[in-house]
């Protein structure tokens, strides 16, 4: 049994949606769990001091290279929406951590660049959700998740060309719901002391539309696929990899939505085939499970030469930066190319190969490289 | 004795096997008449010396030096005189190496060079890196003379050796020269010389064929083709000359190639069965010999990763040897992967004698993930230790290892990592007194195909 620290972002103890991963691990190992709120830096300095065998970091990627100067086995489970867009550069910091990916399209991108990663699908037990019966009337269901992306009532009254009721789920992220109440439809909100009354909302309808453009997983688009509800998402990830057009859902684009008329035969076609690749993509997800494990228990111990506290003291508070914007991170980043040749040394390398490693962080030298490949070029 | 009726007895005693009946080696090889033969053969065989030659025992590890030990002794009962070739850059082993000439020279250096290399530096690694550039130097400078001047200044170098040692002998007619593991140069050179002398000049040869240094050569890839021709042509022309094989599968593939009668010549066993340990709770499986990429180096974490998802409650405890620093597929962070498997057991990757027999004693289970494109017909040193000691095996299906396990019975056949897995998992699940059965069955039958191969050649011998 080993002792794993789990770290999550703080915004998840509302939404629970990283509860599954908490108990897979907890299954056959010791597990603290770490919110991280506004002072996270600090957070990180208590976690590598107490001796944890395995760090786990969800969505929690930028703190990876820290751990692993630390001589942590880190485990990374990236969120395309969250980190999708960040340069390789950002991931080679982490090269010898293991990377855990619910995004086929980050997961097949950190292996392009040499990463260890591992793609895995989740799904809910459909048996704990009663399936859609009745396709014959078109009632669609939105949560009001990110009304500021433009994922409003305006977008949602779009669909309401081919439907015949809506409900809305007025429950933003971030913004207060009293500012985007729906002119339309019926409503629900988000309730401590009602938590079914999503569910309840839910099971009245049968048509789901994603609420975001760009999902980490989309643990609600799971639940409307585990119901057999036709689900409609944005064509990008992960909606398009849950859902395949026409056969188990529909994928639109977010920004011009087009789409044919929804009959309660094609409907049903789709809600039955989105159940059905619940239930097979569940039992996938169960054997997988094993191997997850086995994944995680067999992180290597990182390999790496000494980084100076002050080095490590000045990454943590550049961490702070992230708020900041990605651009102003990024810039920040490249002020510690020295830490990154640490981090992301390769066993592999020849002698001459790190010689020339370590030569590339001069300017003259990569001028004088290019020149001899474009001279060898020419000729 | 009639040899076809042995045969049937033969079909017999597989068919008893099969059904659960025990095999007694003993009975065995008498039911087959091989005794009796073999004692009509020393009484009436006039032959002279036999020669045992391997060009290739040049390493403290391997097999090269056990082979020609134990083929000496097990064909030289039935000559007056022994006598075991070696190379000159043969390393001295006590006890193992006492009795060999030092006369041959050794051709490949540029393939895999000779321990002498290594012993010019105390470090390590630099004597690592000088092996290397000695090989690439020797690899280059023979093959580029091949390419440009077509001839094979390597091949030229051996027929002069050969001439010198059999000067040296006096190898005549009556002489026996014996190959337990054919190589190119080695085989290909004598037999350019025996043709270029008369029929009573003529030593007797066999060649037994194993499918690794007989198709090594600089320049060109051609295979053994060059030294079947060879044969083939000495054959026709009244030369006593026999061949066999390591496994039936590259039987069958010479035999096509040739229309020649090829002799499937097994392993002298030595030794008796090693008690099985068979423990429920702490199930042993091992991957003996060193890491290598066709050898299934690569494959073992995956098979790890298997076993540790289905295996339930059962707990299995694996062994395997490492990977060579100077080999070309070493790679530093996969074997800090395989050093995080908490029931994984990562050993040296050379092994002396001792070392790797306490690897078979300890182990249930044996492994050979083998690549089905290096082993394709090929059989393995692993497996003929393994059938010595009583193990059970899972190997790769589509090799020369897998054709000898349904043929002895002692393992299952796997093909991705996966079916390993389940494979391992199965064979765990049979009682001790099933296994020490099958095992006590496969080597009965694996000893008793040893005498009939050795019978058919000292028959081919005798007449020839």
């Amino acid at each position: 049994m080993a002792k794993i620290a789990f770290l999550d972002l703080s915004f998840h103890v509302k939404t629970k949606s990283t509860n599954f991963f908490y108990d897979l691990l907890a299954t056959r190992h010791d597990v603290d769990t770490y919110y991280l709120g506004n002072d996270a830096v600090s957070q990180a300095k208590d976690i590598a001091s107490v001796g944890y065998d395995i760090i786990v970091c969800f969505q929690t990627d930028n703190l990876v290279p820290y751990f692993i100067a630390t001589g942590h086995r880190v485990i990374c489970i990236p969120m395309f929406d969250g980190s999708g867009s960040m340069s390789d550069y950002y991931w080679k910091f982490m090269k010898q951590a293991r990377f855990v990916n619910f995004s086929r399209t980050l997961h097949d991108r950190l292996k392009r660049i040499g990463m260890d990663s591992m793609y895995a699908q989740y799904y809910l037990d459909p048996s704990r959700f009663t399936p859609v019966e009745d396709y014959s009337s078109r009632r669609f269901f939105f949560w009001q998740r990110r009304p500021e992306h433009g994922l409003d009532t305006k977008f949602a009254s779009k669909f309401m060309m081919i439907g015949d009721s809506i409900h809305f789920h007025n429950a933003p992220d971030v913004l207060s719901a009293g500012d985007w109440e729906p002119a339309f439809g019926t409503c629900s909100y988000f309730n401590e002391q009602n938590a079914n009354a999503y569910s309840e909302a839910l099971s009245k309808s049968n048509i789901f539309i994603c609420p975001r453009s760009c999902e980490g997983i989309g643990m609600s688009m799971l639940e409307a696929l585990a119901r057999g509800m036709c689900v409609i998402g944005n064509d990008f990830v992960t909606a398009n990899e849950y859902i395949q057009n026409d056969v188990d859902g529909i994928l639109v684009n977010y920004a011009d939505p087009k789409f044919d008329t929804l009959t309660p035969t094609r409907m049903q076609f789709l809600g039955e085939n989105a159940r059905t690749r619940a239930i097979k993509g569940y039992d996938k997800w169960l054997k997988i499970k094993e191997d997850l494990l086995f994944y995680i228990e067999t992180t290597p111990r990182p390999r790496i030469s000494k980084v100076s506290a002050k080095t490590l003291n000045e990454f943590l508070i550049n961490f702070k930066n992230f708020s900041d914007g990605r651009e102003t991170y990024r810039k920040n980043l490249r002020k510690f190319s020295g830490l990154q040749q640490k981090l992301s040394i390769n066993d592999d390398e020849s002698s001459l190969g790190k010689i020339n490693h370590w030569l590339r962080r001069y300017w003259l030298w990569r001028r004088f490289q290019s020149l001899t490949k474009s001279i060898y070029r020419i000729f | 004795m009639d040899f076809d009726l042995i045969a049937h007895l033969r079909q017999a005693f597989m068919d008893l096997g099969e059904k659960g009946g025990l095999l007694i080696a003993d009975s065995v090889r008498l039911s087959f008449g091989v005794d009796y033969f073999l004692k009509k053969v020393s009484n009436l065989a006039p032959m002279k010396r036999l020669f045992v030659v391997d060009h290739v025992a040049a390493f403290p590890y391997g097999h090269n030096i056990s082979c020609m030990n134990v083929f000496a002794s097990s064909f030289g009962r039935h000559f007056s005189e022994t006598i075991k070739l070696g190379p000159t850059c043969m390393p001295e082993i006590a006890g193992e190496t006492d009795d060999i000439h030092k006369v041959l020279n050794y051709p490949y250096n540029g393939i895999i060079e000779a321990k002498y290399f290594n012993g010019f530096f105390r470090n390590k690694k630099r004597s690592i890196k000088i092996s290397f550039l000695i090989r690439k130097v020797t690899k280059n400078f023979y093959s580029k003379w091949v390419k440009t001047f077509d001839k094979d200044l390597m091949l030229r170098q051996t027929k002069r050796n050969w001439q010198k040692v059999l000067k040296k002998y006096n190898i005549d007619s009556s002489d026996t020269l014996f190959f337990p593991s054919t190589d190119y140069y080695g085989a290909r050179a004598l037999l350019e010389i025996c043709n270029e002398l008369d029929k009573a000049e003529r030593p007797k040869m066999h060649f037994r064929f194993i499918g690794v240094m007989e198709n090594a050569a600089y320049g060109r890839i051609q295979g053994c083709t060059p030294i079947l021709n060879n044969i083939k042509k000495l054959i026709e022309e009244g030369a006593s000359i026999t061949i066999s094989a390591e496994t039936p599968i590259y039987c069958s593939y010479l035999q096509k190639l040739t229309h020649l009668n090829i002799i499937y010549l097994a392993y002298p066993l030595e030794g008796q069965l090693e008690p099985l340990n068979w423990d429920i709770d702490n199930f042993k499986i091992a991957l003996p010999g060193q890491g290598r990429r066709d050898k299934g180096y690569f494959r073992f974490y995956d098979i790890a990763k298997f076993l540790n998802r289905d295996s339930k409650a059962r707990k299995f405890k694996m062994l395997l040897q490492g990977m060579k620093l100077s080999d070309p597929c070493f790679n530093k962070p996969y074997n800090r992967i395989l050093a995080e498997i908490k029931s994984l057991e990562l050993l040296p990757a050379q092994l002396g004698i001792n070392a790797l027999n306490d690897i078979y004693k300890k182990s249930d289970i044996l492994l050979q993930p083998y690549c089905t494109g290096t082993y394709a017909y090929r059989g393995s040193a692993v497996y003929q230790e393994g059938i010595a000691f009583g193990r059970l095996f899972v190997c790769s299906k589509n090799t020369g290892i897998s054709n000898l396990v349904q043929r002895y019975g002692n393992g299952l056949l796997a093909d991705t990592d996966e079916d390993f897995a389940k494979s391992i998992i199965e064979l765990s699940k049979l009682s001790k007194q099933e296994v020490e059965k099958k095992v006590y069955n496969a080597r009965a039958l694996y000893e008793a195909d040893f005498e009939e191969g050795k019978k058919l050649i000292l028959e081919g011998i005798l007449n020839g």
